[in-house]
């Protein structure tokens, strides 16, 4: 039974650690902060009472994921703040772990465009179409409103048409000069 | 209104996060402004390409170090809530759902040339794939991109199966690797609302960024993007869906080039290289490619908030459209039976409540309706009071009912060759010929790669013809309902009969796949029949591949009933006890309107029917629709009530002024007669003598306890001081006589709700699917005389290509499908990379000009792993493939 009981945690942490790092990851931008953060959101998923996730357990954890990635937001900006008055004296800093960095060669038009959207926009719209959540479900996770949640989505939307739209006139008209 | 593509409700629109009436309106107001349709499919074709961006995104996971760290700190007891959606092994693709099709403005040319397309994906198009092939299939990408971006670490997409197993060793022998991925496909439970293949898709797209979705307006393409061979995305749209996300649109890689052409539209729509099944382009679509690469868990509930208390100062009115669907009552039931509990949002309160027989009293005279009304305390909050209203149509005796004339429209694919579906249904209609007579008439058509006239009308009293019929039915195939409605409706309509019934009946596993039909004609298609007096009603069978709220739609449209049959009592009860029910409608637009009485009510709240609400000025006007009622359905609904100066302890007060019996309020019935005219209301009043809830009827105890049932399964903030074990006491109070046993099942559920065994990961119980079945004729594709140089022999690369024959034999009856008379040859070139697998196909010579049967040959051999070559060098492999009907 207790071997049972393992492997059923077990799964549900290997079910959801992916998408929730992936998700970590791409908002901070930090693979090793993803870790720690995704690591306590599981830690608080044994601690809370299993009646209280109903069957969202899928956004609850996002939420709670999306709640620790804010905390170590604002941490970040307190270090650098931090850090900028120490750089006046000592050396440049590096935060840690590993980065994220996408050449930008390598890197398609949409994620360029993507590049262009606010952390809020590119956040909705990763939890609309990586995730799959709901506009419900996005305000239960990122405490927005579901109004502002459709705002947020379709300014995200106009955003990337009108950044695509604008690339495309630009290929055309290299390819036209060759 | 304004709407246009500024205001975001548009952009909700079309990603189909309206509400129910929102979409609606907006639907209209499109329909209105078909210029705006573009917009809409802009909208929809970035979201496409969105989810397809997203899936190239490796999913990473996390180091052992932390895993042990938050194992070791895990309970000791293991929740079953932790176990919820299993689907999402491999949740890297892990996709949008609800993406669909878009149907607007598409010719019926183009629909069919997508689902062709999303339908050659696979390797056989009618071997239905066990959950292990499906999981070795939906890893093969994993491969691709590997080769295409060798930047990824070989970390599994299917980053949860627990295996860490090598990735890159091979695609074919590696059963039991991947043991835990099976059982999760059979742990089908879907997670709020988890619309759409939330699954590991094998995604060709994951090589190509552009993914082959036509955004060719906003420049996204590769290269040139070849119209309709690439437009399949395009259509996909976020709501009605049933599709298969995203992408019947495969890849467009440029290294697998077909030709060298390198364009995203030539590849895109072949499987080859993966891709949801684009599933359903323009209908609802359950395209073979969708159904089988999508591990059977992608059923789909929506969203819909639960009523709320509104304050009778503020509205004293409540309005809604009658319902007497029970479906979600048999899926919770499922749900409980598997050890799960269900999703919040497949609990439909309503519907649990409807699925009951309450002893109501027949109308008499010549009212279609008797309305039975009862009010007690509210057994979860003693404080508040509960109203029921069950209304009772009217019932024929069984000699005295309309004549019947059903065409049934079974879907007859190879995913139904379950014993809840197919072998389910023939008993069932077992029951429903026994009751049968002469003046009745039955028609079967049944569809899969073809459609066709199983059972030519016959009247009801030929038993065995018509069982002999039922019997020789069997499943296999791929669903193809193009015609098949056609033809049920043609059937129909030859032996219409005045004054009867005569109905369409749709039974099938999973979406209905309409061919040629978009979206849009076939909801119209099914409205213009039910005008014209032909209903259609939808029988959803089995499990998994089930998506509720479009079938739901569908019968909807048709003016039908719409019912989820997973097991014989539910089968029985709908063929049989409810035959007439089922099946004759006794008022149509039935609409109940409560008004509160505010001098007595302080506020009120609807328990379910949160999709059913209407506007309040809706209710006198006759031209908006609303529920079908069949003969003998009761309905019944229920409101809790926050009563206001009057007692509400029972006890009739000596010196208090209040009223000890107070109307508090008015129901209003508004219907019309089957036939149409103008509607008809009915009204009655309701006084609170303050009774307690167990001197309450039956009825309303009954009802009451599955109510608070209900609200317990989704954890409603309304739940009171419910728990399972008072909903057991009250419920083995009202049990009544319980005819059908359905009250004493009930009580079961309950016990189950209490305790759910701890899931149970059982092995997927199908076994092999090896009786596909392949559609249509013999085809010959001899065998060849590789030319290869290199590191490998000819016998060598031959005995691949052997193994795989099937593949290609697979693009050769999907090209016939498109051109039945098509044969040539594809001659084709390959190099074999090193470690045996291919690193690139072109067609050299080619007498078959079909595009997509090219992509479709190129992608197969892409996916194919050859022995490594020997004396480090890769092996170059020319190949003809020779294609004729026999």
């Amino acid at each position: 039974m207790a071997q049972d009981t393992q492997s059923i945690l077990k799964q549900s942490l290997e079910l959801h650690e992916g998408e929730l790092l992936r998700y970590a990851e791409r908002l901070l931008n930090n693979g090793e902060a993803a870790q720690d953060i995704v690591q306590d959101v599981f830690l608080k998923l044994w601690k809370q009472p299993p009646a209280d996730l109903n069957s969202h357990l899928r956004a609850w954890l996002f939420k709670v994921c999306h709640n620790l990635i804010i905390d170590r937001k604002r941490k970040e900006q307190h270090m650098a703040r931090f850090t900028a008055e120490q750089q006046a004296q000592g050396e440049p800093q590096t935060s840690g772990g590993m980065r994220i960095v996408e050449d930008k060669e390598t890197q398609s038009e949409i994620q360029q465009a993507l590049n262009t959207l606010t952390d809020k926009q590119k956040e909705v719209v990763r939890l609309k179409f990586q995730n799959g959540f709901s506009y419900n479900e996005i305000a239960q996770i990122t405490g927005m409103s579901v109004n502002n949640v459709g705002n947020t989505v379709h300014k995200a939307m106009q955003k990337l048409k009108q950044t695509l739209e604008e690339k495309k006139l630009e290929t055309t008209q290299s390819r036209s000069v060759l | 209104m304004k709407f246009d593509k500024n205001h975001p409700k548009f952009t909700a629109y079309a990603l189909g996060e309206l509400s129910k009436e929102d979409h609606k309106k907006a639907k209209d107001y499109l329909g209105r402004h078909p210029e705006l349709t573009e917009q809409v499919d802009e909208i929809r074709a970035l979201g496409t390409a969105l989810i397809q961006e997203f899936k190239t995104e490796p999913m990473p996971k996390l180091k052992a170090v932390r895993q042990n760290r938050i194992m070791a700190s895990a309970p000791a007891v293991a929740s079953k809530f932790y176990q919820r959606p299993p689907f999402m092994v491999g949740a890297s693709l892990m996709m949008l759902a609800i993406i669909l099709v878009v149907t607007f403005g598409r010719n019926s040319r183009d629909d069919q040339s997508m689902q062709t397309a999303s339908r050659s994906i696979d390797k056989k198009p009618s071997e239905k794939l066990t959950a292990k092939q499906q999981t070795q299939i939906n890893r093969e990408p994993l491969k691709q991109i590997n080769i295409a971006r060798n930047t990824e670490p070989s970390k599994s997409a299917l980053g949860s199966s627990g295996q860490s197993a090598p990735q890159q060793t091979t695609h074919v022998a590696n059963d039991g690797l991947y043991d835990i991925a099976d059982h999760r496909g059979q742990q089908r439970s879907p997670d709020m609302k988890l619309a759409g293949p939330k699954t590991p898709g094998p995604n060709g797209v994951q090589n190509n960024k552009m993914s082959g979705v036509n955004l060719s307006k906003l420049g996204i393409g590769v290269g040139k993007v070849l119209d309709k061979d690439s437009s399949g995305a395009i259509r996909t749209t976020f709501r009605d869906s049933a599709g298969g996300a995203g992408g019947g649109s495969g890849s467009g890689k440029k290294n697998y080039g077909f030709g060298g052409a390198g364009s995203g539209g030539l590849l895109s729509g072949d499987g080859g290289t993966g891709g949801f099944g684009g599933s359903g382009i323009g209908r609802i679509g359950k395209s073979s490619g969708y159904n089988q690469y999508t591990p059977p868990s992608v059923e789909s509930y929506e969203f819909v908030p639960e009523n709320d208390f509104v304050s009778t100062a503020k509205d004293s009115l409540s309005t809604f459209a009658i319902d007497v669907d029970t479906a979600s009552y048999s899926n919770v039931r499922r749900f409980l039976n598997n050890g799960q509990m269900p999703p919040a949002d497949a609990v439909r309160i309503e519907e649990m409540i409807n699925y009951f027989d309450y002893d109501y009293k027949n109308p008499v005279g010549d009212k279609a309706f008797a309305v039975d009304l009862a009010v007690s305390a509210s057994p979860w909050k003693s404080s508040n009071r509960l109203v029921g209203i069950g209304i009772k149509a009217k019932d024929y005796a069984s000699s005295a009912r309309p004549r019947l004339n059903l065409t049934f429209l079974i879907d007859v694919s190879g995913s139904m060759d379950e014993e809840n579906k197919l072998p389910l249904l023939k008993r069932a209609f077992k029951l429903l010929a026994e009751q049968l007579t002469a003046n009745d008439t039955v028609t079967i058509v049944t569809y899969a790669g073809n459609s066709g006239v199983h059972l030519e009308p016959t009247p009801g009293n030929q038993y065995k013809k018509i069982m002999d019929a039922v019997e020789s039915m069997s499943a296999g195939g791929s669903t193809n309902g193009s015609a098949g409605l056609d033809l049920a409706y043609q059937k129909t309509q030859a032996h219409m009969i005045k004054n009867g019934v005569n109905r369409v009946i749709i039974a099938s596993d999973g979406d209905f796949n309409v061919g040629v039909t978009s979206r849009t004609e076939l909801h119209s298609l099914i409205e213009g029949k039910a005008r014209t007096g032909i209903q259609l009603s939808v029988l959803g069978f089995g499990m998994g591949n089930y998506k509720d709220s479009t079938l739901e739609l569908l019968a909807d449209k048709g003016d039908g009933n719409y019912a989820y049959v997973d097991d014989y009592s539910e089968a029985q009860k709908v063929f049989s006890q409810q035959l007439t029910g089922t099946l004759i409608t006794v008022a149509k637009d039935t609409k109940i309107q409560v008004e509160f009485n505010p001098k007595y009510v302080e506020s009120f709240r609807l328990i379910g029917y949160e999709n059913r609400k209407l506007a309040h000025q809706d209710f006198a006007d006759d031209t908006k629709d609303a529920g079908e009622i069949g003969a003998g359905h009761s309905v019944t609904a229920l409101y809790e009530v926050v009563p206001v100066g009057y007692a509400s302890h029972g006890v009739a007060l000596k010196y208090s002024t209040k009223p000890t019996n107070p109307e508090i309020l008015t129901v209003k019935l508004r219907y019309k007669k089957p036939l149409g005219g103008a509607s008809q209301l009915q009204e009655h009043t309701v006084h609170d003598s303050g009774v307690a809830f167990n001197s309450a009827p039956n009825s309303l105890r009954w009802a009451g306890s599955v109510a608070a049932f209900g609200m317990l399964l989704k954890n409603s903030k309304y739940k009171g001081e419910a728990t399972y074990g008072s909903v057991e006491s009250w419920a083995n109070s009202a049990i009544g006589s319980d005819r059908f046993g359905h009250r004493k099942d009930f009580l079961k559920l309950i016990a189950k709700a209490k305790s759910p065994r701890p899931a149970v990961l059982t092995p997927f119980h199908g076994g092999t699917y090896n009786n596909w079945h392949r559609p249509g004729r013999n085809i010959s594709i001899p065998e060849g005389d590789p030319r290869v140089s290199g590191g490998l022999t000819s016998q060598e690369v031959m005995q691949v290509i052997r193994a795989n024959l099937n593949q290609i034999r697979h693009c050769y009856e999907q090209l016939l499908q498109r051109s039945p008379n098509a044969r040539g040859k594809i001659g084709v070139n390959f190099v074999i990379g090193l470690d045996g697998r291919v690193t690139s196909v072109n067609i050299v010579a080619a007498t078959i000009s079909d595009m997509r049967m090219g992509s479709c040959v190129t992608g197969k051999i892409q996916r194919w792993n050859f022995p490594k070559p020997r004396g480090g060098q890769a092996a170059t492999a020319e190949y003809p493939f020779v294609f004729s009907p026999i």
